[in-house]
């Protein structure tokens, strides 16, 4: 029996489906920034092992009691990065010059959903710290952030559909104010635009968190020229302040925190993260030229549905550039789910 | 071709030296289309498609160093898209959206013209594979749509051969039946 009839029929019945040019529209979201720039101080420092221990316990934990949900249970909330760092005297002093900032980005990740464990692919959030000018004042760095969000990632695995000018940050009332101008409309489904404005609000909220300011888990008032945004994707509906959400489902489970994408380190080197997986097991894979040189599992220190830390060190590390996997091992079929990938070149 | 027990790893002809930027570019401009038709199938509506296709551009763009290769590149987008259309269907803003676009309005006019009737014949094969599981849907829309194997279908959606074989023969049997059904 030939089905020549139903190849002809798909064929016809999508034939007249034009798709508007969208290369553009692309290209902006997948832009980099090239590494050059990025987190200096991992360049050229003797005791690197110092360099990337990022002070992890030392979370600027918020919690405002609220309805916000940045609580203990959020360790990615925002963890400054070491304070070893060579620019480290004016990482946590609002004032003039360069600081680093938290920002949001979103990265794909793929995992097993619903009962029949269909493998399903969604954006989750991944953050990195951008060094970004800042200019006196409580919300400086907030706006520093915004807007290295709306340039671009370091890492090529992270992307961004926001796109134009922040004009300001305030605080005021219980509302944080973000005023932005000719954001463009690039086209986005309803749960990148819902993410992207998630993407945002924890963008913003981490860096006030970082400067400092004890409620910086307040709503958040996406502005356009200084008036509400209303429809912002023709999704999502920012005329009120917007509420920070809750993790779950929003910030990816498995975060590499150290080292960096593009960072240059001494081995033995030390890998932190975090962890947002069943029993808290993560495992981890070490390329070399695409080549898996090593693997291994680390523990996070609390299990699902809590985000904990993991550490592990990788040992007897030749000098060469390697790429690392951490992932959470699919209960469904092993596979590897929720990955996050570093590049890093080991000295 | 890199069963080939060659010792030395060389970047061979079919490995490109595109970077992440030019496989997107090219990628788009080879398959853009044919990736959104193949969206629509399964989503049927054409804006949700795009933003489908779009985003598995970028996330393509994320993955690349690891694809490296443009039939890597092509599957692992095959791949995104079909994973996507299907965790977009699951949304609710979607289902509104076949509300809206569904059902066609009853063409009141018998003689109509030849366009009126191409968009109805197209509009009956979208609204009977919307009739079908959502497997049956994807696999025969890989099937006879994008022309694939059995074996890159399998690949594709991470079920078996057998499955393959038994969700293409009831679908397209199930297909046969609806669009026969009406005059």
């Amino acid at each position: 029996m030939t089905d020549d009839w139903l190849r002809d029929a798909l064929d016809d019945a999508v034939s007249d489906v034009e798709p508007r040019e969208a290369l553009d529209s692309i290209r902006n979201r997948t832009k980099v920034t090239p590494m050059s720039s990025k987190r200096p101080w991992i360049y050229g420092v003797g005791g690197a092992v110092l360099a990337t221990a990022a002070t992890i316990t030392a979370f600027a934990v918020v919690n405002s009691g609220g309805a916000t949900n940045a609580g203990k249970d959020d360790p990615g909330f925002a963890n400054p990065p070491s304070s070893s760092a060579t620019d480290s005297p004016t990482t946590t002093t609002p004032g003039v010059g360069t600081q680093s900032a938290p920002v949001y980005y979103l990265g794909e990740v793929t995992f097993h959903q619903g009962e029949g464990g269909d493998m399903q692919t969604a954006f989750r959030l991944f953050r990195e710290w951008h060094d970004v000018q800042v200019t006196p004042g409580a919300t400086a760095l907030a706006k520093g952030a915004l807007q290295a969000m709306f340039d671009a990632p370091a890492d090529a695995d992270y992307s961004t559909a926001w796109k134009g000018e922040v004009l300001g940050v305030t605080h005021e009332d219980g509302v944080i104010n973000v005023d932005l101008s000719g954001i463009s409309a690039m086209s986005v489904g309803s749960e990148t635009a819902e993410l992207s404005v998630q993407q945002l609000v924890y963008t913003v909220q981490a860096a006030l968190s970082v400067a400092d300011d004890d409620a910086a888990t307040d709503p958040v008032q996406i502005l356009v020229d200084g008036e509400p945004a209303g429809d912002l994707w023709g999704s999502v509906d920012a005329s009120q302040p917007i509420a920070r959400a809750d993790a779950t489902g929003v910030q990816a489970p498995v975060w590499i925190t150290e080292p960096a994408e593009g960072a240059s380190v001494a081995g033995p080197v030390t890998v932190q993260g975090v962890a947002q997986v069943f029993e808290g097991n993560v495992n981890w894979r070490l390329l070399k030229d695409g080549t898996e040189v090593d693997n291994g599992f680390a523990t996070a220190s609390e299990g699902a549905p809590a985000f904990g830390e993991y550490e592990f060190e990788l040992e007897n590390v030749a000098p060469g550039s390697y790429t690392l996997q951490v992932f959470e091992a699919s209960a469904l079929d092993g596979s590897d789910t929720f990955m996050d990938t570093k590049t890093f070149t080991v000295e | 071709m890199s069963l080939s027990a060659a010792p030395v790893r060389r970047s061979s002809a079919v490995s490109t030296t595109w970077d992440a930027d030019e496989a997107v570019e090219q990628l788009y401009a080879a398959h853009y289309r044919q990736l959104v038709r193949l969206s629509v199938l399964l989503v049927r509506d054409r804006e949700t498609a795009e933003e489908v296709v779009q985003d598995a551009f970028v996330a393509m763009h994320g993955r690349w160093r690891s694809l490296r290769e443009p039939d890597k590149g092509l599957a692992y987008l095959r791949q995104t898209v079909v994973n996507r259309s299907r965790s977009v269907l699951r949304h609710r803003g979607v289902e509104r959206r076949y509300a809206d676009v569904l059902p066609l309005p009853a063409t009141e006019v018998p003689g109509a013209d030849d366009a009126a009737l191409a968009t109805e014949r197209r509009t009956r094969v979208l609204e009977a594979l919307r009739e079908l599981p959502q497997r049956q849907r994807e696999v025969i829309a890989l099937r006879y749509y994008l022309d694939l194997s059995e074996e890159d279908i399998a690949t594709t959606l991470g079920i078996s051969r057998g499955a393959v074989k038994s969700h293409a023969s009831r679908g397209a049997a199930t297909l046969r039946t609806l669009l026969e059904e009406r005059p």
